[in-house]
């Protein structure tokens, strides 16, 4: 049992940030997001005796988050995502600087992947933590080309609705 | 704005310091240990009514038989049919009551889990179903009793008797099972959502 606390803590301790930013991609709200992240946890401890060695423990991991959010997902049908009014507003409040722009952005981010296809957030949240293709084919049951065609589609889906939602934040503004 | 700076600043983001010892591992350690300390419940009750069953059979066999000196064959078949259905009870009480085989808690075994729920759902069984059979029984068994002890009586009062001891048998069973439901609601059934939101969580990986 020691072991297993040991590694259990190492695993989070290094992974903490990928799995919550995965879950955050998942959930546009943070509070569903951090729901989704101590669940996802839950799961990891509780599967922490299944994982072989046979694949990678980054793989392992994002498919035990990947499913745990397509479950989550299922049981908050109603979740609320962060319109473009909520960012400017957001963006109006704050104070201008650097981190206030990142801030704004991130939110922006937030906000389009929100409006992308359930399988498509899961795939963009592995492409924006750089996981290769290989790995994120594993993970989705997918193959390797497969994942780059619809990384391709997604990541033109996402400036897309990048580039929308500046417009309706700088009328909003106006 | 290209996808690499989208990237950097993904990276880049906040993530909240959140509790993950409390919530993780420590979910299916202390649910190991809540349903310890509930099955050491269950054994020590077990090992109770083992005790009072003997004692009782032993006042009534030795002492309220000696004293009383039966008239007929019913009160023997009486105390037969009553102690019987408590032994049958009692045994149906250990055989179903505990996880025989997988007694050693391990919270991440669907199959420890599954055989625990079983065992603490029988609970329920018993409350609805084991008990108030036995206690019909038991009620019986002290009829036939009484029918011996108060044999050369007149008939109003052995009908008096019978139908206080019936009264008596009501009442006691009935707030024995209310208070059992309120126990099994406060003890068992937490531990049972419990123990089945973990099943569902490991059954969804």
């Amino acid at each position: 049992m020691p072991d297993k606390e040991k590694l259990f803590e190492q695993i989070v301790r290094e992974n903490r940030e990928k799995l919550y930013r995965i879950c955050r991609a998942c959930m546009p709200d943070p509070d569903d997001a951090n729901d989704l992240y101590q669940e996802v946890l839950v799961k990891v401890w509780l599967n922490l005796h299944t994982f072989r060695g046979g694949a990678k423990l980054s793989t392992w991991l994002y498919r035990v988050a990947l499913n745990t959010a397509i479950l989550h997902k299922k049981k908050q049908r109603n979740h609320t995502s962060l319109l473009p009014q909520h960012i400017s507003e957001l963006s109006d409040t704050t104070e201008s600087g650097h981190k206030q722009e990142q801030e704004a952005l991130l939110q922006q981010l937030h906000h389009c992947i929100s409006c992308l296809e359930k399988q498509d957030r899961l795939i963009i949240s592995l492409v924006l933590e750089e996981v290769s293709y290989k790995e994120i084919a594993e993970v989705m049951g997918l193959t390797v080309n497969h994942v780059g065609v619809k990384i391709n589609r997604i990541k033109q889906r996402l400036a897309v609705l990048m580039e929308q939602t500046g417009k309706t934040e700088v009328s909003t503004v106006k | 704005m290209n996808f690499d700076d989208i990237q950097k600043s993904w990276q880049k983001q906040h993530v909240p310091e959140l509790i993950t010892k409390e919530s993780s591992k420590t979910m299916a350690s202390q649910l190991q240990e809540r349903v310890n300390a509930l099955q050491r419940k269950i054994i020590l009750t077990n090992v109770m009514m083992i005790v009072v069953l003997l004692l009782t059979s032993a006042v009534f066999v030795f002492i309220f038989r000696e004293g009383v000196a039966p008239k007929t064959m019913w009160f023997d078949i009486g105390l037969g049919v009553m102690f019987g259905a408590i032994l049958l009870s009692a045994l149906a009480q250990w055989l179903k009551s505990l996880p025989w085989g997988h007694m050693k808690a391990v919270c991440s075994s669907s199959m420890y889990i599954s055989h625990t729920l079983k065992s603490l759902r029988f609970r329920n069984t018993s409350i609805r179903l084991i008990t108030p059979l036995q206690m019909v029984t038991t009620t019986i068994g002290l009829n036939l009793i009484y029918l011996d002890v108060f044999w050369d009586e007149t008939w109003k009062l052995r009908f008096v008797m019978h139908v206080a001891l019936i009264a008596v048998m009501i009442l006691v069973g009935g707030l024995s099972l209310y208070y059992s439901s309120l126990h099994y609601q406060k003890l068992f059934e937490p531990v049972i959502k419990d123990l089945e939101e973990l099943q569902n969580k490991l059954e969804t990986i």
